[in-house]
């Protein structure tokens, strides 16, 4: 019994782990994946194999592949609506228009070889603006949706022809910002580094 | 407080336990599961671990290296002078303390080798 569920949730993550969209959500099914297998191990009373397998794969593997992920290029964006003490998932259900609209962008990034990384949040815009770590912010007042995005970076020029193609009903204009000096750049991201060269 | 600062308590509590642990593995490794090889991988998590947290080059690479270097002469040596020593292969008392010595040189290898692998790759390696 305790093998069968062990085999079945194994199987589970690995796809899970292949058709996650999010980097860093595979990472972490793989990382599952092989606690589970190390549990298999001792199950099958090899303690030896298994604590090599937990402290290597689980361990190890995670904190190189996070290691990696960092060096990755990550396209951060910011959903704010300041309407609503907090934001719900509702935002970003894949059935709404405006969820389709995040699903989108969401595409976008991932065909350019960026990662996406999505964060709603009830903040004002400045406070978001003033922690300056997003290339892309999409604020919602009411009924009308806006984007912020740097006026230097050619990636938001095609994803305002994109979106003004396919989502004209839902009320989204974008908004330029300049050249911000406030920026923080903690990592050597990819889309910021672009712009500079 | 910054926004690490989560990940960086819960990290800085861990510290000594998993250093522990690690040690544990190493030095009982002769007669339970366990052995300088995994013992040495857990500490290296630890190192690793810290990179995460607080992303810093301060580890001299160099040194490091030369450490893992002369672990593994000793590693090579030793083992060559018990076999070329007949009078140390039949006292029975220095099985025991050999094979922890041996395993104690392992796992210190394998720790500062994996350490200096993901160090190097996350500062010097370009994408």
């Amino acid at each position: 019994m305790v093998e069968a569920t062990i085999f079945v949730s194994l199987a589970v993550l690995a796809v899970l782990a292949i058709e996650s969209r999010v980097l860093r959500l595979s990472v972490i099914y793989l990382g599952i994946f092989s606690l589970l297998i190390s549990f298999l191990y001792l199950y099958y009373n090899a303690p030896d194999v298994a604590i090599a397998e937990a402290v290597m794969a689980s361990g190890l593997t995670t904190l190189l592949f996070l290691t990696a992920l960092k060096r990755y290029r990550v396209y951060r964006i910011c959903f704010t609506n300041e309407a609503f003490q907090t934001v719900t998932d509702r935002y970003i259900v894949e059935g709404t228009r405006r969820g389709a609209l995040l699903h989108e962008i969401e595409q976008f990034c991932i065909a350019r070889e960026l990662e996406p990384q999505i964060v709603c949040t009830p903040e004002s815009l400045d406070a978001v603006s003033r922690r300056g770590r997003y290339d892309l912010i999409i604020r919602q007042e009411g009924d009308e949706l806006r984007i912020y995005g740097d006026g230097q970076n050619y990636l938001v020029d095609e994803l305002e022809v994109l979106l003004i193609l396919h989502y004209h009903d839902l009320n989204v204009r974008f908004v330029r910002t300049g050249e911000s000096s406030d920026r923080v750049d903690e990592s050597a991201d990819g889309t910021t580094g672009e712009q500079a060269s | 407080m910054s926004e690490r600062s989560i990940v960086s308590t819960i990290t800085g509590l861990l510290y000594p336990f998993v250093v522990l642990f690690g040690v544990y593995i190493i030095v009982n490794g002769h007669d339970s599961p366990g052995g300088g090889f995994q013992g040495g991988a857990i500490l290296a998590a630890m190192f690793i671990g810290r990179y995460i947290v607080d992303p810093t080059n301060d580890l001299a690479i160099g040194r490091a290296v030369l450490v893992e270097k002369a672990i593994f002469a000793a590693i090579v040596v030793i083992p060559a002078a018990l076999v070329l020593s007949l009078a140390a292969q039949q006292t029975v008392w220095l099985r025991e303390p050999y094979l922890i010595a041996m395993n104690l040189l392992i796992g210190f290898k394998v720790a500062i080798g994996l350490t200096i692998l993901v160090f190097r790759y996350a500062f010097y390696e370009d994408s």
